[in-house]
C-alpha cells in the first residue's frame, strides 16, 4: 500500500549540490579516502535535515572523488546562501558550506 | 559491574553483620520496622526464585510442605516462601541505646532489601541468569532465606509470646528447605551469574569524559541502537556517520604504535577495518532515499555525539601510542564493530515491519514500504558478514570477576552456626550440639 508523504519543492542549487555530494559520496575509486565519503555524506544530512522533506534527490550522477566535486558544490551552496531566502535555510547551507570545507582542512 | 551487584552484596553484608551479632540485632522494640524487614527479604527471595524457576511451584502440593523436599527441593523453598512471614510482636522495651541502634540496622535491612528488589525486578528479564548460571541465583536465594531463619530465631529467643510459636514454625520450615537447597546448589560448580542489564526503556546515553570510558560508550551505543523502538533511515544513515571515524580511528591507534611481531597482522586489520567503514557507508547512501513517518529514538543519536565529542577532542593529540591507549583501542574493537551488527538489525527492524519507506516508481510523494529486494537489504547483509569476519579474527575478551561478593559466600555456613561447626582437629572438643 502507497502513502502519500508531504515534500517541499528543492531549490535548484541544493538540488544541484546534493547531486554533486551524493557523486561524492558513493565514489570507492582510485584516490578515494573514507573520510571524504562521510564528510559529503555529513553535508547532505545537513542540507536535507528539512520538514517537510525534500524529494528524493538525483543520484544518477557518476561517482566522482569529493576534491573533483567540491568546486561545484562549493558554487552552488555559495549561490544558494546570497540568493534571498529564509535566514533559518541560509544558515543551514552556510553550516553545510562550513563542514565541506573543513573536510579540506 | 550493575546496580544490582551492588544492591545485593551491601544486603547480604548487612544481613551478616545482624546475624552475627545477635545480642543487637534481636534487642530491637519497632515491631513495624522488624516486620517490614522481614517481608523484605521474603518479597526479595520469592521474586528471585519465582522469576528464574518459575515452573517449578507447579509441581509442588501446597501441603504437606517440606514433605515434598527431597523430591522438588527448589519447588518446596518455593512454595514455602509464597506466604507473607507472620507479623512478629516484640516484648516492649524500653527504648534503651541498643535498641534504637537494633531500629536502625533493621531500617537498614529493609531498605536494601527493597532496593535489591527493584533493581532485579527493573533489570531486562532477557539478562536473568538461566540454566546453569541460575545455580548461582538459586544459591543466593537459598542463603538469604536461611539467614533469615536465624535472624527469626534470635528475635522469638528475646521475645518469646503468643505467636511465636507459629512464626518459629513457618521460619523453622523456610529455614530447612532453604538450607537443604543451599546444599544442593552449592554442590557443584557456580559460575558467576552474568551481570544483569538494565531493561531497555531504561537504558540511557552515558558520558563519555575520557578514552577509558569508550568501549562502554560503544557497547552502550550497541545496546541503544538495537533496541531502540524506532529509528528513521535517516537517523540510522547520521549515526553511521559518527561512527565510521570512531573506525578510522581505531585503525589509526592499531597502527600507531604495535609490538614488532603484531606490526603486520595490525596493518592488515586495520586496512580491513577502514574496509568496514567504506561498506558502512554504502549502507549510509542506500538508506539515505528512504523515509519512515514513525518517531525517532533520540538516544543513540545522543551516545554517539558524547563519542563523537571525545573522538574530536583526541584527535590532535595522538593519545594511542602509550600502552594504556593502546589496551583501550583493542578494547574497543569488538564493541565498535558490533554496533555494525545494531545498525543491521535497526535498519531490517525498519523494513522487515514496513516502517520505512522507498519512493514509489514515477509518482511524486507517493511512497511505498521497503521491499526485500532493495539495495538497503544487500547492503546491511554485506555489512554484518564484514563486522562478523573482523570480529572472529578478535580474541574473545575474558569477562570482568565481578568485584563484589555473591549472597552465597558472604553468608557462609560457617558464619550462621559458629557453634554448631565441627571443629577439623578432632581433638578440640567439638562444642555442644
Amino acid at each position: 500500500m502507497d502513502i502519500e508523504l508531504p515534500t517541499q519543492p528543492i531549490p535548484d542549487d541544493v538540488a544541484e549540490a546534493c547531486a554533486w555530494l551524493s557523486a561524492a559520496e558513493r565514489y570507492v575509486g582510485p584516490g578515494g579516502r573514507l573520510r571524504d565519503r562521510v564528510a559529503a555524506g555529513d553535508v547532505l544530512d545537513m542540507l536535507l535535515d528539512v520538514e517537510p522533506p525534500y524529494p528524493p534527490i538525483d543520484t544518477s550522477r557518476p561517482a566522482e572523488p569529493l576534491v573533483d566535486v567540491a568546486p561545484h558544490v562549493i558554487g552552488a551552496l555559495e549561490r544558494e546562501v546570497a540568493a534571498d531566502r529564509q535566514p533559518a535555510h541560509r544558515l543551514r547551507v552556510a553550516m553545510a558550506l562550513g563542514t565541506l570545507r573543513q573536510a579540506f582542512l | 559491574m550493575t546496580q544490582y551487584e551492588a544492591d545485593v552484596n551491601r544486603l547480604a553484608t548487612q544481613l551478616a553483620a545482624m546475624v552475627t551479632a545477635p545480642g543487637v540485632a534481636a534487642t530491637a522494640s519497632d515491631a513495624d520496622t522488624v516486620n517490614r524487614a522481614r517481608l523484605g527479604l521474603r518479597q526479595w527471595c520469592r521474586q528471585l526464585l519465582n522469576d528464574i524457576t518459575p515452573a517449578q511451584h507447579t509441581h509442588v502440593a501446597a501441603e504437606p510442605r517440606l514433605a515434598d523436599l527431597a523430591v522438588h527441593p527448589v519447588g518446596t523453598l518455593q512454595n514455602l516462601l509464597v506466604a507473607d512471614p507472620a507479623p512478629l510482636r516484640l516484648r516492649d522495651h524500653k527504648d534503651t541505646a541498643s535498641a534504637e541502634m537494633a531500629n536502625r540496622d533493621w531500617v537498614r535491612l529493609g531498605h536494601e532489601a527493597e532496593l535489591a528488589t527493584h533493581s532485579w525486578a527493573t533489570a531486562d528479564p532477557a539478562s536473568r541468569p538461566k540454566g546453569e548460571r541460575a545455580w548461582s541465583t538459586v544459591a543466593d536465594v537459598a542463603a538469604v532465606a536461611e539467614t533469615t531463619a536465624v535472624l527469626d530465631r534470635q528475635l522469638i529467643d528475646q521475645h518469646p509470646g503468643n505467636d511465636a510459636e507459629r512464626v518459629l514454625r513457618d521460619s523453622a520450615e523456610v529455614g530447612v528447605a532453604a538450607q537443604h537447597v543451599r546444599r544442593i546448589a552449592t554442590s557443584g560448580p557456580l559460575p558467576p551469574p552474568q551481570p544483569l542489564q538494565s531493561a531497555p526503556h531504561r537504558l540511557q546515553p552515558i558520558p563519555v569524559p575520557t578514552l577509558q570510558h569508550l568501549p562502554d560508550a560503544l557497547t552502550n551505543l550497541g545496546r541503544l541502537v538495537t533496541t531502540a523502538p524506532h529509528l528513521r533511515p535517516r537517523a540510522v544513515a547520521s549515526l553511521i556517520g559518527t561512527h565510521i571515524p570512531t573506525l578510522e580511528m581505531l585503525a589509526d591507534a592499531l597502527t600507531a604504535k604495535p609490538p614488532p611481531a603484531q606490526r603486520a597482522g595490525r596493518r592488515r586489520f586495520a586496512a580491513a577495518l577502514r574496509a568496514h567503514g567504506d561498506t558502512l557507508s554504502n549502507l549510509r547512501v542506500a538508506a539515505r532515499p528512504l523515509r519512515s513517518i514513525d518517531m525517532d529514538d533520540r538516544r543513540p543519536t545522543v551516545q554517539a555525539q558524547a563519542i563523537t565529542e571525545l573522538m574530536t577532542r583526541l584527535r590532535d593529540r595522538e593519545p594511542w601510542t602509550d600502552p594504556q591507549s593502546q589496551q583501550i583501542a583493542l578494547a574497543s574493537l569488538l564493541p565498535a564493530l558490533a554496533v555494525t551488527l545494531a545498525f543491521a538489525k535497526a535498519a531490517m527492524a525498519g523494513v522487515r515491519a514496513g516502517r520505512w519507506f522507498e519512493p514509489a516508481d514515477g509518482r511524486l510523494l507517493r511512497w511505498r514500504k521497503v521491499s526485500h529486494e532493495h539495495p538497503v537489504t544487500e547492503a546491511v547483509e554485506l555489512a554484518i558478514a564484514h563486522a562478523r569476519g573482523l570480529m572472529g579474527q578478535l580474541p574473545r575478551p575474558t569477562p570482568a570477576r565481578s568485584p563484589f561478593r555473591s549472597p552465597h559466600e558472604v553468608l557462609a555456613p560457617q558464619l550462621l552456626y559458629t557453634e554448631r561447626i565441627r571443629p577439623p582437629d578432632p581433638t578440640t572438643p567439638a562444642p555442644a550440639l
